[in-house]
């Protein structure tokens, strides 16, 4: 092995070599039986873990039978957390607080759709190109070690807008061109996944897809499309009713938005008088009967609506006020709210909550919680529940106080 | 050093469906010869033998779930090895951080089974190394790995580790003979 010896000095070479040797032979163990035993403990652990949150998201979306027997407090006994359970134990500060989080230098200031993804461990934070070009940015933050870390160049194809979600060992990436990649952290690497068959464009509009930890469920101008991501393969799905198909037609006034509500179970929403949604299911590929919520009149429309915890929340701005209404998916129950300011951006998207104007609305229990302001901030573009802490990511305003990137962390007071 | 690919299961019950042109590596016969290299890099590098078995067993937890991209990998124990080096890097950063914050937290001192004094200073002195050629030094005497396995584990060129290796030779057995100079 001294092949390579680059210098005279043979004899330290050879002392170098036993010593190396030695140290190296004396460090050795064999596996016991008990380790390799604990391997598939684990992984069956793990498994378990996301047959668990297949039953939860399934009893959540017959949510409706719940609700017969118990009204809106049979809901709440069971709660479907689409963000994945932490893995370590993870610092939280006091209820009702902020905590800042190690400054980055990641270069984000002028980057779009930036999104936000939880690990179990980490926030890996992906920023889109700005029309001005430019490339793609990525930057993970680990927890435990508050520090971040940098993260391997995103692939130069991949361009915004797109979405993503954790699959429980990578983070999956779709862009607006079909392009699919993904990110192992572990090993600080991108790879591409299969390409559709098919000329799938989702046309740069992020509504045309939906991301989650199963895989992708997209439409294009050909039909609908599911991606599994454990076989890394797609194929054709049914559409839902016509109802959509109006809507997804390029003269129809409504928009169509699609989002993931749980890792199993896809929300497809439109404004049509009234808010209408059906929801796709990745086990049975079937659409459910599409269902409408009448919501109260607001200035402008159409709303723009987003998922928490397996609800839809949908929102439009008025007249210095944005108006919305939260819907139960599972039993179609809603509730419309008005605030009175919109001036600071807060997205919540992935996380249970509906986030805007310094304020959270934990879906699930319909309850408001005002953030206290951070002095120099603006608003954050990327948040992501770690199961303690909203972490939150962001720039900051020109104000003289702070400037570029900025990562705090938020301890709500109403647990979801 | 590395298993030889079979049709075979892995783990016992669990099997692996695999394409007749395309040798599938097992699981267990991968896990049971990397593991003593594993457990040896990860003690070298974070100098703690208890931690570098659970290192270990999270690297092999993260290869099953994994395991049918890995399975039809060249090498699947070098995959192994550059996950392991991460995690151990997010270790030792992790007990930096400790070491900063929580000076009450107990120690964490090195190796914890009975090896000889030579080898304790050996890797005391391998430790106080920059990241990478304690990492090449790491992977090529615990782990016993060639320059070109090493490259592919850490992804650079084989020149970098040769003289990472040449390097630390210099640096290791002057600081183990006490010399001054460089």
């Amino acid at each position: 092995m001294t092949d390579f010896i680059d210098d005279v000095d043979t004899e330290d070479w050879e002392e170098f070599e036993r010593l190396g040797r030695r140290a190296g032979a004396e460090l050795r163990t064999a596996p016991p039986d008990s380790a390799i035993e604990g391997i598939e403990r684990a992984v069956r652990r793990r498994a378990m873990t996301r047959v668990v949150a297949g039953t939860l998201a399934v009893a959540l979306l017959a949510g409706a039978a719940f609700a017969m027997f118990r009204g809106r407090e049979g809901a709440d006994d069971t709660p479907v957390d689409q963000t994945t359970e932490p893995t370590v134990p993870l610092p939280a500060g006091a209820p009702g607080t902020w905590r800042e989080l190690a400054d980055t230098d990641l270069p984000v200031s002028t980057a779009f759709d930036l999104t936000g993804t939880w690990t179990g461990s980490k926030l890996i934070v992906l920023g889109g190109r700005s029309p001005q070009g430019g490339s793609m940015v990525a930057a993970a933050y680990d927890v435990r070690d508050d520090a971040w870390q940098p993260v391997a160049p995103p692939p130069e194809e991949l361009q915004s807008p797109f979405g993503s979600a954790w699959t429980g060992s990578e983070l999956l990436v779709l862009d607006g061109r079909g392009h699919v990649v993904s990110y192992d952290p572990d090993t600080d690497s991108w790879r591409a996944r299969s390409a559709p068959d098919v000329d799938v464009r989702f046309a740069g509009d992020v509504s045309r897809f939906g991301v989650s930890e199963s895989g992708v469920l997209a439409r294009s101008a050909g039909g609908w499309w599911w991606y599994d991501e454990a076989a890394d393969v797609w194929s054709a799905v049914p559409s839902p009713d016509a109802q959509f198909d109006r809507a997804n037609s390029p003269t129809a006034a409504a928009v169509v938005w699609l989002e993931a509500l749980t890792p199993d179970a896809f929300v497809q929403s439109t404004y049509d008088g009234p808010i209408a949604f059906t929801v796709f299911d990745v086990s049975s590929k079937t659409w459910t009967p599409t269902r409408e919520v009448e919501i109260p009149p607001v200035t402008r429309m159409p709303p723009r609506c987003q998922t928490a915890d397996a609800h839809l929340v949908c929102f439009a701005e008025g007249s210095g006020t944005l108006d919305g209404v939260v819907i139960d998916v599972g039993t179609a129950e809603s509730m419309s709210f008005t605030l009175g300011s919109h001036s600071n951006s807060l997205s919540t998207v992935g996380t249970p909550w509906f986030g805007h104007a310094w304020r959270l609305l934990l879906a699930r229990t319909a309850e408001w919680e005002a953030l206290p302001p951070l002095k120099g901030v603006t608003g954050f573009s990327a948040a992501v529940w770690d199961g303690q802490e909203m972490l939150m990511f962001g720039t900051t305003g020109d104000t003289g106080e702070r400037s570029g990137p900025f990562a705090a962390a938020y301890t709500p007071v109403v647990k979801p | 050093m590395n298993a030889r690919p079979s049709s075979a299961g892995m783990l016992g019950h669990q099997t692996v469906e695999m394409d007749a042109d395309r040798p599938v590596w097992v699981f267990e016969s991968v896990y049971r010869s990397e593991y003593p290299g594993l457990v040896a890099v990860a003690a070298a590098l974070t100098g703690d033998r208890e931690g570098a078995r659970d290192l270990v067993q999270d690297t092999m937890v993260k290869a099953f779930v994994r395991w049918n991209r890995i399975s039809v990998m060249e090498r699947p124990g070098a995959w192994c090895h550059h996950v392991l080096v991460n995690a151990c890097r997010s270790r030792l950063r992790r007990r930096a951080t400790e070491r900063r914050f929580m000076a009450t937290l107990p120690r964490h001192e090195a190796v914890t089974l009975p090896v000889s004094d030579e080898v304790i200073a050996f890797w005391g002195i391998v430790r106080t190394l920059p990241a990478r050629p304690r990492t090449v030094v790491a992977l090529y005497f615990a782990a016993g790995m060639t320059s070109v396995e090493i490259a592919d584990v850490l992804k650079v060129p084989e020149g970098t580790v040769r003289s990472d290796l040449a390097a630390a030779r210099r640096l290791v057995m002057h600081s183990l003979r006490g010399d001054s100079d460089d």
